[in-house]
């Protein structure tokens, strides 16, 4: 394997600022999302750096959110085959419409047991063949709302622990805060567990993002991007 | 750093201590110092990983760039989950049975306990056992009082950490729980610097205070 891993970096940044943020390699990323968020655009912003410098990919695709994302971004007029380029993988966790690399398939409705062995079989296969990969986490959100039993919804939280640290990825939860704001020591546990959190919000005529934590602390606080900024960076050379 | 010396020299054995954080206010500077400080004290330290939380504080406290290499000879108490942080020298796993949790949990303590010093018991991720009973009112009531029980006798000094906005989930549970620390601590501030606010100490001149703990 390379040694040259370790300080890897990718150089996606949310949306940055006069700097590129970088974010380091183990981190997990919460970025959570308010309903009048284009969040689909941040999600294109973000895989679009992570592929032009070559890195892997790996989409959890919970309950199609993927097509969902995918529709959008298309009905923006944006141009979604890169997701079936060679470097993106896709794990399917429930759902039926595939889209790119399904490289695993899990059933929603499997025990977590059953889930997290097959996830971490499809994930170390994965990281076999890379030397470092960035995750995407799709439907988080839904998978909460999937999961009436609260010690179910605690499994599954735990569940995602055994990855965070993991030096040969970046993982970037996205989640709908209106969605989990009503799952309170669900949203509290899992903001705890992350290493960094981003906000994407609304603000009239402007969007606001609010990097809340991360390790980087001279990238917390928070900046507002006006709607012609984010066209800037979703077209051109963001 | 001398203040928070002071906060901490003063524990008489079997005190309380509670720290409380969230998300934007996180723990871990105060952790690692505290860590530190035990060590430059030669106090044993026991660290009682609940559901993997050293995991989290460790990983966290990496990616700041700062030495985890202190973490790694403490004695770890795993209480459920099954990641390996730490030196782990006992198990218990989480039964369904919190009286059962409970008993075991004290004669397993009891047995990593002893020496002629009063060891100091760092208590990470009560908060997740109060989520993981979620609606067993009983069990987390329970819980509660756990720091009393354990005080008794003065065989350690406890710091617990908790995430402020999950005991709130149990808004009076938690208010109970609260009454059993002597010492309670309110973190501020961010990753750069932490700024802890003290809300109750056995120092009553240091109450009301904020105490600033730099970036080492």
């Amino acid at each position: 394997m390379n040694n040259g891993v370790r300080g890897k970096c990718t150089h996606a940044g949310v949306f940055c600022r006069e700097r590129h943020y970088k974010f380091r390699p183990g981190e997990t990323v919460l970025i959570e999302y308010s309903s009048d968020f284009p969040y689909y655009l941040a999600f294109y912003y973000l895989i679009r750096a992570v592929r032009r410098e070559g890195i892997p990919v790996l989409i959890d695709d919970i309950g199609d959110t993927l097509s969902r994302y995918a529709f959008a971004l298309e009905t923006s007029g944006i141009e979604t085959s890169f997701l079936n380029d060679e470097g993106v993988y896709v794990i399917k966790i429930g759902g039926k419409r595939n889209i790119g690399n399904v490289s695993g398939r899990i059933g929603i409705e499997s025990d977590f047991y059953v889930h997290n062995l097959e996830y971490s079989r499809v994930f170390e296969n994965i990281l076999c063949q890379k030397d470092f990969f960035v995750n995407f986490v799709l439907g988080f959100d839904t998978r909460l709302l999937m999961t009436p039993n609260p010690r179910d919804r605690f499994s599954f939280l735990v569940s995602k622990l055994h990855y965070l640290g993991n030096e040969r990825r970046v993982a970037f939860y996205f989640v709908n805060s209106d969605v989990i704001s009503g799952y309170t020591w669900e949203r509290e546990y899992l903001r705890e567990m992350v290493t960094s959190l981003v906000q994407l919000e609304r603000d009239g005529e402007q969007y606001v993002v609010r990097v809340v934590k991360s390790p980087d602390y001279d990238a917390i606080g928070s900046f507002n991007l006006p709607k012609e900024t984010l066209i800037r960076l979703i077209r051109g050379e963001g | 750093m001398e203040e928070f010396s002071r906060l901490f020299d003063a524990l008489t054995p079997g005190e309380n201590v509670l720290v409380l954080y969230d998300s934007e206010h996180p723990p871990y500077l105060l952790f690692l110092a505290l860590i530190n400080y035990a060590i430059k004290k030669e106090t044993p330290v026991i660290i009682d990983d609940i559901i993997d939380s050293l995991h989290i504080y460790r990983t966290n406290i990496k990616l700041l760039g700062l030495d985890v290499s202190p973490l790694d000879n403490i004695p770890v108490l795993k209480i459920g989950g099954s990641m390996n942080t730490g030196h782990v020298v006992a198990r218990l796993s989480l039964d369904e049975d919190v009286d059962i949790y409970i008993s075991r949990y004290s004669s397993v303590f009891g047995s990593l306990i002893g020496g002629e010093q009063v060891p100091l018991n760092i208590v990470l991720g009560i908060d997740k056992l109060f989520a993981f009973y979620f609606n067993d009112w009983r069990a987390i009531r329970r819980l509660t009082t756990i720091p009393g029980e354990f005080a008794e006798g003065g065989h350690r000094t406890a710091v617990y950490f908790a995430n402020q906005r999950i005991l709130e989930t149990f808004p009076r549970l938690s208010a109970m729980f609260k009454d059993f620390f002597t010492t309670i601590l309110v973190m501020g501030g961010n990753l750069k610097g932490c700024r802890v606010n003290v809300v109750r100490s056995p120092k009553i001149e240091m109450m009301g205070e904020e105490v600033t703990l730099t970036r080492a």
